[in-house]
């Protein structure tokens, strides 16, 4: 498997130290107690945050990249989705119909004001959105957290599918939702990063 | 000319001693505020009286410069003290915008039209500059405070924005439109109420020290788009050179260059 994206050398705030590959085609699902840093790390590859660390992209280091370009490839979707514009279709980088369509998104809910959605909606239109821009890499904060349990299954679904052309690292609480996704595992605890398998 | 006496200002006071009263007995406690500004009015502008009249009537025109660069600091720490928010490197933003703008349009405006010889006259000079200054602190010190309240607010919609490779003028869009809003909106209202709700202070200042009405005219004219032009451009400079200060060279934001 090719390596994608890579990092090395890099220090939590919380103190681990963490290093990793993601390959073209691998979802990796991240794991671990709540407050260990895992979003922090997150942010740190999407280098929202200053921290000092060897980020890669198709083996080029994070400085060969202009900052909104790296964002654009290695995408951050938080767990709380942010709007600006009145609707979520208007948020789209370019027609993300079909997609919405396997989310159970109809037009009508994407032209829907963003306030009237639910969280879930929101939750499930922050993924398209970040779709809908063509990352190569997506960093994913529990995105299924607030889904019931038919959404979940169409979440990943479409990230298995986008999977397979890029690569994905997965926080997620749920260990059976790391079981069926992700093709590596990692934990994340106060004091390192580990891989599981 | 009609002269004031010592009587006619102390009547003018005892109408503020009045309002404090009031603020005392209905518990607003503003009246604290209210004496010492009062008492900052009367002392600094009889300092500036006799700084002016020295200026005026003896000094050499050198004088100027330190006379200029002190009403420049002394307005750059007032848009500082307005900031509910404090952003490191606020203090040169802030002055450094109001020294761009409000010096270059004084300046063009002795040269290119009052033009008294010479031009940098103190008589001319030093009213038009504290004239400018005094306004567009006002505009800087509203833009400024806005904008940092608002990005600090939205952080994380600028946050999300960043996340989807929006760059940093494009995250902080709606904020700016808001601060220079909040900073210009004042002098827009001022120069479209002009006449008709107030007569501005200068031209009417000027008609109660005996000057034709037509006169007083032309100069508050000048005086208007001066400060409009003035307080807009050294918003505008200001909000950006304070957005720059928000982000760093990776357009990350960086809130932690705020303090309460």
């Amino acid at each position: 498997m090719t390596t994608l994206f890579s990092v090395r050398n890099l220090t939590l705030p919380t103190g681990q130290h963490v290093s990793m590959h993601l390959g073209r085609g691998e979802i990796h699902g991240l794991t671990g107690p709540s407050g260990t840093g895992k979003t922090r790390l997150l942010r740190a590859l999407a280098n929202l945050d200053e921290v000092s660390a060897d980020l890669r992209l198709h083996h080029k280091p994070l400085g060969n990249y202009q900052a909104t370009e790296w964002r654009r490839r290695v995408m951050l979707v938080p767990t709380d989705s942010r709007w600006w514009l009145p609707t979520a279709a208007e948020h789209m980088h370019k027609d993300m119909h079909d997609a919405a369509e396997k989310l159970g998104l109809t037009p009508a809910r994407m032209h829907a004001p963003v306030t009237q959605l639910s969280t879930g909606e929101k939750a499930r239109c922050a993924l398209l959105r970040a779709l809908s821009y063509e990352p190569e890499v997506l960093l994913l904060d529990e995105p299924t957290a607030a889904l019931d349990h038919e959404n979940v299954h169409a979440v990943e679904a479409l990230i298995k599918g986008f999977s397979r052309d890029h690569a994905v690292l997965w926080i997620t609480h749920d260990e059976l939702q790391a079981e069926r996704v992700a093709d590596h595992r990692w934990q994340l605890t106060a004091s390192q990063l580990i891989r599981v398998h | 000319m009609i002269h004031l006496s010592a009587p006619d200002l102390a009547i003018a006071s005892s109408l503020v001693l009045m309002l404090a009263l009031l603020s005392w007995r209905m518990h607003l406690g503003l009246q604290q505020q209210l004496l010492i500004a009062g008492l900052r009015t009367v002392i600094q502008l009889v300092l500036v009286g006799l700084v002016l009249k020295a200026l005026f009537e003896q000094l050499h025109p050198l004088w100027l410069i330190p006379v200029s660069m002190l009403m420049l600091l002394a307005a750059g720490r007032e848009v500082i003290a307005r900031q509910s928010k404090r952003l490191a490197g606020g203090y040169v933003v802030g002055t450094g915008a109001m020294f761009i703008s409000s010096f270059a349009i004084t300046v063009l405006a002795l040269l290119v039209v009052v033009q008294p010889a010479p031009w940098y006259q103190p008589q001319y000079a030093i009213p038009l500059l504290g004239m400018m200054l005094g306004n567009t602190m006002t505009g800087i010190a509203v833009g400024m405070e806005r904008l940092l309240k608002t990005t600090h607010d939205e952080k994380d919609v600028i946050e999300q924005r960043l996340m989807l490779g929006h760059t940093p003028a494009e995250a902080i869009r709606s904020p700016m439109r808001d601060a220079a809003r909040a900073g210009m909106i004042p002098i827009i209202n001022a120069m479209a109420a002009a006449g008709i709700v107030s007569l501005p202070g200068m031209m009417t200042g000027q008609i109660l020290a005996g000057s034709p009405p037509m006169e007083a005219v032309k100069y508050q004219i000048l005086i208007m788009f001066m400060i409009s032009a003035g307080t807009g451009f050294g918003t505008l400079i200001a909000l950006r050179l304070t957005a720059n200060r928000l982000f760093d060279e990776a357009a990350r934001l960086r809130l932690d260059r705020l303090t309460s």
